[in-house]
């Protein structure tokens, strides 16, 4: 089955009519038109509750240039086609824009007159009408409730059976539908899909002591994902956290690190997924400007980014400006290549619009956003990276990472690590473990890649403190050097 | 639709037991800048409501099989919802209520809220100035706190003033309504060294209900604090290998270290067994022998954009003590938690306050530390009470000199510092929350060079 909008579909005249109406008094109009739903279920040990995701949101936001300047208005309220009612929205919403133009008279020029041809001339050369409508077997948003909180039940059970001291067991699935409708004059566009991920959540205590992990899966998946959930992952998330309970400090040093996929994927979003959003870059945030065409890491390493690169939670058919996704090569085995932009900055650096244009809802700006971001495989096994390991560490349950673009320190913080000797698993482990280093030596030291690729869309990324946006990461297995704490 | 359009709607819903509708109108205007320059404006009419369905039925959850009890669900209602929409989104609720029957429980009744809002009152009302003010205000604090600073400057900001006008309507009669001005901030500093080299810090700010000279004189202020690191991140020298020294903790890293403790005494977190804290118990092991914590909510706490007058059950919030020297006084949350584990309910509020400490800040001047200004992200356990980050701008006082660092990590637990915890006893506010401006570390672990 096809997942439709019933209500974008009966505003695309109206919204057609709108921005025709709007492009008579503006040199440039846009209108983005978003309704987007979805249903996150959770098994706690105390109750299972079924609430809406996150990501609901339903309204429009309207682009506006004049004379070079660009303004935005968001509004949730959009009156039916019929040309009287059309007429006076376009009036009042003229005018808001006008007004907002007249805030920005000050401005310096960031386009130029020719709005719509300074557009065309960013956009690779492809089709002006597109729809992307996938087919589902079933729409999880209509599944009875009782059912998925049943099957979340069970698995949350297993976990919390798996060892008396597993303290707190709870699971977690969320789907989410996204449809939008893009409309400028020229192109027209419409897409409406939907991403899945589930969670366990495992916490362990003994003797006052208090550890938690997770397993978590995901993708353009509907119900069969909780079939991957049950798969292992409950005995697998509670015998972590009550191996957690005997986790020891880290000794503060720089060691040889192998990151599991799930870490190189936080690696590769954060080391320089955000360092090559061109926004960032026009803005004198990120030191990656000056590296294009330059070795920021050692010949192993190739990455790219795109929504059209790989399917995960990051895929879609165009931003949320009307650009196509594409598929980005950031890293050429060791050579910085190309960034992911937005409109405005591939406008003011003269790149190509990859079409990463991405917004939180349509009542937020949108901004260069990375997609599903990874490293590529290389050709090593992963029983050969630790094996060639004197002494180092394994890495793996990120918790959270952060940027620093302009600077390229990183933070990643791993839940598990596991300490190798001579090749092997000792079995001692420590968490959490912090791990910062300088970025080129971080990906300069990538002495072995394994062979595989995987990728995960759980978690969202934020830009600065805001900004969610849902993202794919991940990688191979890779050993490489960093700073752990 | 309308708000009354969906009160009298929800009345006539015989298989709902009780509701809670909640909606936002808010109106803004958006700038963002780099460096001086205007580079977008942007403006936004919306309006957000919720609906909150309770629906009494046999218990379907693990513990309660057979007993009567209540199944809840929230449900987004978009403003160009129709009467058919409705319909189906208070069905799709209500299923899902049905759903997830657990312990049985009662909305608080309308005289405990009506009355504590702005109808009545006014709570965290100033109404009267403008969104075009608001911007006024914090463009006037962004760029006239850069003059101060020679040799500094601001990359990247952005501006947010939005006008929320907010009203609650219960089936157990609350009808309250409130408003304010929020402004947000959020602002990127450059500094070069000697050597031409820049580097770059970021911070935000957040404020509610405030005059035009309160958001002025508080966000230059907040900026001209991050133009001041800056220039120290731009001549910092790598993180050294330190033992034993303590670490001073402040800023944003202070409210998530004290957010362990509110995550101790949260209802929900004590039902799923995550938090094992009990009703008068103490919330730190012993032996405890530093600054005894004292921690609540005050639905009225100054420029906090999350002050409001009641909760998501329409209970009326007034200011509350969660622990008093240690121990466990209350537990905060949504009601059907408090009914599930047995407390009393005193409302769910994310204004917080955590009581001063015994240190001053004259106490700790002249001694050997690490000042943590600036994480790249503090990570803290909310389960475990680990913490750790990156350190993007500390200072490093030995010997009586001053000395800028950056890189490397600290990382510790709370549990270790529980026989030397000691914080400041200035306050400050920092948004939603009032809390001592530093908290001393004896234990933590410094991850700096060889």
């Amino acid at each position: 089955m096809k997942i439709k909008s019933s209500f974008l579909a009966g505003k695309k005249e109206a919204m057609r009519s709108l921005q025709k109406q709007l492009a008579t008094r503006f040199d440039y109009v846009s209108m983005l038109g978003t309704d987007s739903s979805g249903v996150s279920f959770e098994a706690l040990s105390s109750e299972k509750r079924a609430s809406e995701s996150m990501w609901t949101e339903r309204g429009f936001v309207v682009r506006a240039a004049k004379a070079g300047r660009m303004v935005e208005h968001s509004f949730d309220a959009l009156p039916s086609a019929s040309p009287s009612e059309t007429n006076a929205f376009a009036d009042r919403l003229a005018a808001k824009l006008e007004r907002l133009l007249a805030t920005n008279a000050g401005a310096g020029t960031l386009w130029i007159d020719t709005v719509r041809e300074s557009i065309q001339a960013l956009r690779p050369e492809q089709s002006d009408a597109a729809s992307w409508f996938p087919e589902y077997e079933t729409d999880p948003l209509t599944m009875p409730c009782a059912a998925v909180l049943d099957r979340l039940e069970d698995i949350r059970k297993r976990t919390a059976a798996a060892s008396p001291l597993i303290a707190s067991a709870r699971t977690k699935a969320e789907w989410a539908r996204f449809s939008k409708a893009f409309f400028d004059g020229t192109r027209e566009m419409e897409q409406s899909y939907l991403w899945g991920q589930a969670y366990i959540f495992a916490v362990a205590r003994k003797d006052g002591k208090t550890k938690n992990t997770f397993e978590a899966v995901s993708g353009l998946k509907g119900i069969d994902l909780l079939d991957e959930l049950a798969d292992k992952l409950p005995e697998h998330a509670a015998a972590t956290a009550v191996e957690l309970l005997n986790a020891v400090p880290i000794q503060s040093g720089e060691y040889t690190v192998v990151l599991s996929p799930d870490m190189s994927g936080m690696l590769a979003h954060e080391a320089f997924g955000h360092g090559v959003e061109t926004d960032m870059i026009a803005k004198g945030r990120a030191k990656a400007g000056e590296y294009m065409g330059k070795r920021v890491g050692s010949p192993l390493v190739s990455m790219y980014d795109g929504a059209a690169s790989a399917e995960q939670t990051g895929t879609y058919l165009f931003d949320d400006e009307g650009e196509r996704a594409s598929s980005t090569l950031v890293i050429d085995k060791g050579i910085l290549k190309e960034g992911i932009s937005d409109l405005f900055s591939a406008r003011e650096l003269n790149i190509r619009a990859t079409g990463n244009g991405r917004r939180w809802s349509f009542e937020r700006k949108a901004y260069a956003r990375m997609t599903n971001t990874f490293f590529t495989a290389g050709s090593s096994k992963v029983e050969d990276l630790i094996s060639g390991v004197e002494y180092g560490w394994l890495l793996d349950r990120p918790n959270s990472g952060m940027e620093d673009p302009k600077n390229w320190g990183i933070q990643l913080i791993a839940l598990v690590g596991r300490e190798i000797k001579n090749g092997k698993l000792t079995g001692k482990i420590a968490s959490p473990v912090v791990c910062t280093g300088f970025v080129p030596d971080v990906l300069n030291a990538v002495d072995a890649v394994a062979d595989t690729v995987e990728l995960r869309g759980n978690g969202a990324c934020g830009k600065g403190h805001k900004e969610l946006a849902k993202v794919g990461s991940g990688g191979p297995w890779m050993r490489t050097k960093m700073r752990l704490g | 639709m309308k708000f009354a359009e969906i009160v009298a709607y929800m009345k006539n819903r015989t298989d709902v037991s009780d509701w809670v509708l909640e909606t936002s109108k808010e109106t803004a205007l958006e700038k963002f800048f780099v460096g001086k320059r205007l580079d977008l404006a942007r403006s936004k009419e919306v309006e957000h409501g919720t609906l909150t369905v309770h629906v009494d039925a046999v218990r379907n959850d693990s513990s309660g099989g057979g007993q009567s009890g209540r199944g809840t669900a929230i449900v987004t209602i978009p403003a160009s919802a129709g009467a058919d929409e409705l319909a189906s989104i208070a069905d799709t609720a209500a299923e899902r209520a049905r759903a997830s029957i657990g312990p049985a429980w009662k909305l608080p009744a309308a005289a405990t809220a009506n009355g504590n809002g702005a109808n009545a009152e006014g709570i965290a009302l100033n109404a009267s100035i403008s969104i075009e003010a608001a911007m006024d205000a914090a463009e006037a604090a962004l760029f006239s706190a850069l003059d101060r600073f020679e040799g500094v400057k601001l990359s990247a900001s952005e501006l947010f003033a939005t006008e929320r006008k907010r009203r609650m309507a219960t089936s157990a009669g609350v009808d309250i309504s409130w408003n304010d001005t929020c402004v947000e901030a959020e602002f990127v500093a450059c500094a070069k060294n000697a050597a031409g080299e820049e580097s770059e810090l970021f911070d935000s700010w957040i404020g509610a209900a405030l005059n035009a000279a309160q958001i002025r004189r508080r966000l230059e202020a907040a900026v001209a604090a991050l133009l001041s690191n800056v220039r120290d991140r731009a001549i910092a020298a790598p993180l050294p290998r330190i033992d034993g020294l303590p670490v001073i903790l402040r800023g944003s890293a202070v409210d998530d270290f004290f957010g362990y403790l509110f995550t101790r005494v949260d209802a929900g977190m004590v039902r799923a067994g995550i938090s094992d804290a009990a009703m008068d118990g103490p919330l730190i092991p012993a032996p405890f022998k530093g600054d005894l914590p004292s921690f609540g909510f005050d639905p009225k706490l100054e420029g906090s954009p999350s002050n409001r007058p009641a909760d998501g059950d329409g209970l009326a919030l007034s200011r509350t003590v969660l622990a008093d020297s240690g121990n466990a006084r209350a537990f905060s949350g949504p009601a059907r938690h408090a009914a599930a584990i047995g407390v009393k309910p005193v409302g769910a509020c994310a204004s917080r306050w955590v009581a001063p400490g015994t240190l001053a800040e004259s106490d700790i001047a002249s001694a050997d530390r690490l000042e943590a200004l600036v994480f790249s992200s503090f990570f803290m356990d909310q389960a475990g009470g680990e913490f750790g980050g990156e350190l993007r701008l500390g200072i490093l006082h030995r010997n009586g000199e001053r000395i800028p660092v950056t890189g490397g990590s600290i990382s510790g637990s709370f549990a270790d510092e529980t026989e030397s915890l000691r914080y400041s006893k200035e306050i400050e506010g920092r948004g939603t929350i009032s809390a001592p401006s530093f908290v001393r570390l004896m234990k933590a672990r410094i991850a700096g060079g060889e």
